[in-house]
């Protein structure tokens, strides 16, 4: 079923970008955006992302996690279009970092994660009077460091674990408002990037479903 | 506009455990009153279950007037530059290039060299290993644990610059199969770029004394020393410097399967082989593996105007590890941007699995960050970014660029230059 919903959805993509082209007026747009917002790593992407168990497995043995699994993720983009006419096609390549200390209910144990993303994919737009509304997919690498530090009774055991997820997959939806140039853009993403952390081999999700605002600059 | 489908089936072939999916779908399209035929073959890769959309590739063959006439899908292509670490250097290593291949008939004749900076010290955060141990000579028990355990995995001492000389030719068997030939011989010395790169490091912020600075300040600038311990014993223990040992010629096949249109990308798979020479004796054991290696790379591109996008997909297998991973697996997106038809700029950006095999080395501790910790992360895939520069006028092509890792696992170069020529008739 999964499949197939992703196997219709691209070639209607394939199929309307190549019918597009009996339009007119080409032009290449680059646009330049930096953007702020909220991801919930404990949430995971729909049809593509699956539940994680680094972070349950831990709170099995040190109890629940103090607070949630948002994190806070500062995105740099840079992406460029072909037009024609009023859809347009292009790549888009993007960071995302965030850094997030959890601690836990039960002992002073915490787990500090950093996670750098770098993402690159297809891009679909409309053109339209006052808003470029688009989508996009694609994958590229996550790099993490796992600080771990647990306590169990009166012994610490620590851990730093760095890698890589090397094939990420992401969507994205959303909507660029052009103001003479500068612009305002808002996406949600779903990313799936699972780290498996060698010190409990479990998986941990760095991606997940995330909401973005930011300024643009296109030329 | 009216689109028809007119036939769509499907079917699957399993291969060594992954289903490949094939679907053959043929639509009509009317735009503008005119027909337009369309024909796509799809094939994708189901991964434990779960469709890879991204790892899917696909073919599109189409005919009528289905839009594709002038489009462009292929450019002065990626930067043709092998991962560049010293202890992966007598391995194959793949490539990036581009989806086209010479016409039928054509030749390339080129020279290059590639000058990497490596700098891994295992031993840095304990500083058991310094500019005085470096002198007095080093031996497996400095890349013990502080409190004497040989301790698993591998843990290293790598202050070296590689220079890899490569002479490559290119041959056009037809208008879409390009054979190429390529010879390599290194050098492995203390080189000249020490200074630099902790300068920058400095101006940047980063601490030549910590882990973001690989620990440099420990260790004399513009040395050789290259050391590997496995499991405690020494795999390498070398600090003469080597000039021009001739490595293990590879040859390669690349065979464009199609040029993509408008829509659809090009499409090219590339086949590499590494001859194996076993006479490994002396100083040729740092550049000989001894055994056959092979790999291969998928790659797409897509041409949006003055801007091309290349991904590649791939993977090495190795024949005689040496105590290594026994295959590699990479990736790469490499961004053109074609100023004139005859220069462009690229920036690219590759993965790839570590050459260090996983290892019985704990990633925990309960006294501590210790060796084996440490050892444990050399196994991890990373990446590196490259930016470039190439141009063409008339039958002289080159290419020059720069490659940076930017993870800091300790499985990488810190920094490539590299810079080809040749001529093309």
């Amino acid at each position: 079923m999964v499949s197939k919903v992703l196997k219709i959805t691209f070639t209607v993509i394939c199929m309307i970008f190549h019918v597009s082209t009996g339009w007119c007026v080409e032009q290449t747009v680059v646009y330049f955006a930096v953007q702020y917002g909220i991801q919930d790593t404990g949430n995971p992407a729909p049809v593509v992302g699956q539940t994680d168990s680094y972070l349950s497995t831990l709170e099995t043995k040190h109890g629940s996690l103090k607070g949630n699994r948002q994190v806070s993720p500062k995105v740099l983009s840079f992406d460029f279009y072909k037009t024609n006419g009023p859809v347009a096609s292009g790549f888009g390549l993007e960071v995302h970092s965030y850094k997030k200390k959890y601690t836990f209910e039960n002992d002073p144990s915490q787990v500090d994660i950093s996670a750098v993303g770098f993402l690159y994919g297809l891009n679909f737009y409309y053109r339209g009077d006052f808003w470029f509304p688009f989508l996009g997919f694609g994958t590229g690498n996550y790099s993490a460091k796992v600080k771990e530090e647990l306590v169990t009774g009166s012994s610490t055991t620590y851990g730093t674990v760095f890698g890589q997820v090397d094939k990420p997959f992401y969507y994205k939806f959303g909507v660029r408002i052009p103001l003479n140039g500068l612009g305002i853009i808002l996406t949600q993403q779903y990313i799936s990037a699972d780290f498996d952390v060698s010190t409990e081999n479990k998986p941990l999700s760095l991606g997940g479903t995330a909401t973005f605002i930011g300024l643009y600059y296109g030329f | 506009m009216q689109i028809e489908l007119i036939y769509c089936d499907k079917f699957l072939h399993k291969l060594k455990g992954i289903t490949l999916g094939f679907i053959f779908t043929v639509v009509v399209a009317k735009i503008q009153g005119y027909p337009r035929y369309l024909c796509f073959l799809f094939i994708y890769m189901k991964i434990k279950g779960l469709l890879k959309l991204l790892s899917a590739f696909i073919i599109s063959i189409a005919w009528n007037n289905s839009a594709q006439a002038g489009s462009i899908n292929s450019g002065l292509g990626p930067l043709e530059i092998r991962p560049q670490f010293i202890v992966s250097q007598p391995f194959l290593a793949m490539t990036p290039e581009n989806s086209s291949t010479l016409k039928g008939g054509e030749s390339k004749l080129s020279v290059g060299i590639e000058i990497a900076n490596t700098f891994v010290n295992t031993q840095g955060p304990t500083e058991q290993i310094t500019k005085k141990e470096v002198a007095r000579g080093l031996t497996k028990e400095d890349f013990y644990d502080k409190n004497g355990d040989a301790g698993k995995g591998y843990s290293l001492y790598l202050d070296a610059e590689t220079k890899r000389k490569n002479l490559k030719y290119n041959y056009g068997i037809s208008d879409s199969l390009e054979f190429k030939l390529e010879i390599p011989f290194l050098s492995f010395d203390g080189g000249f770029m020490d200074s630099s790169i902790e300068s920058v490091h400095s101006l940047i912020g980063i601490s030549n004394f910590k882990q973001g600075g690989a620990y440099r300040a420990l260790s004399e600038r513009n040395k050789y020393d290259y050391y590997v311990v496995k499991d405690g014993e020494f795999v390498y223990a070398s600090n003469q410097i080597i000039y021009n040992v001739r490595g293990e010629p590879s040859m390669g096949l690349k065979w464009n399967l199609s040029e993509g249109g408008n829509v659809m990308p090009a499409v090219t798979l590339k086949l590499s082989y590494k001859f194996a020479n076993s006479d490994r004796s002396g100083e040729q054991k740092l550049v000989r593996s001894g055994g056959v290696d092979w790999g291969h790379y998928l790659i797409l591109s897509k041409g949006f105007d003055k801007w091309i996008v290349y991904f590649g997909d791939g993977k090495t297998r190795i024949g005689e590890n040496l105590g290594f991973a026994s295959s590699m697996s990479h990736q790469f997106m490499s961004l053109e941007y074609r100023i004139e038809e005859e220069v462009s700029f690229v920036f690219q950006s590759v993965s790839q699995s570590s050459i260090f095999q996983e290892t019985a080395a704990s990633p925990r501790s309960t006294s501590g960050e210790n060796q084996e910790q440490r050892n444990s992360n050399l196994s991890v895939s990373t990446s590196v970014s490259a930016f470039g520069y190439k141009f063409v006028s008339g039958p002289i092509f080159w290419e020059t660029g720069f490659v940076q890792d930017y993870n800091n696992f300790g499985n990488e170069t810190d920094f490539v230059l590299f810079w080809e020529m040749g001529v093309h008739w």
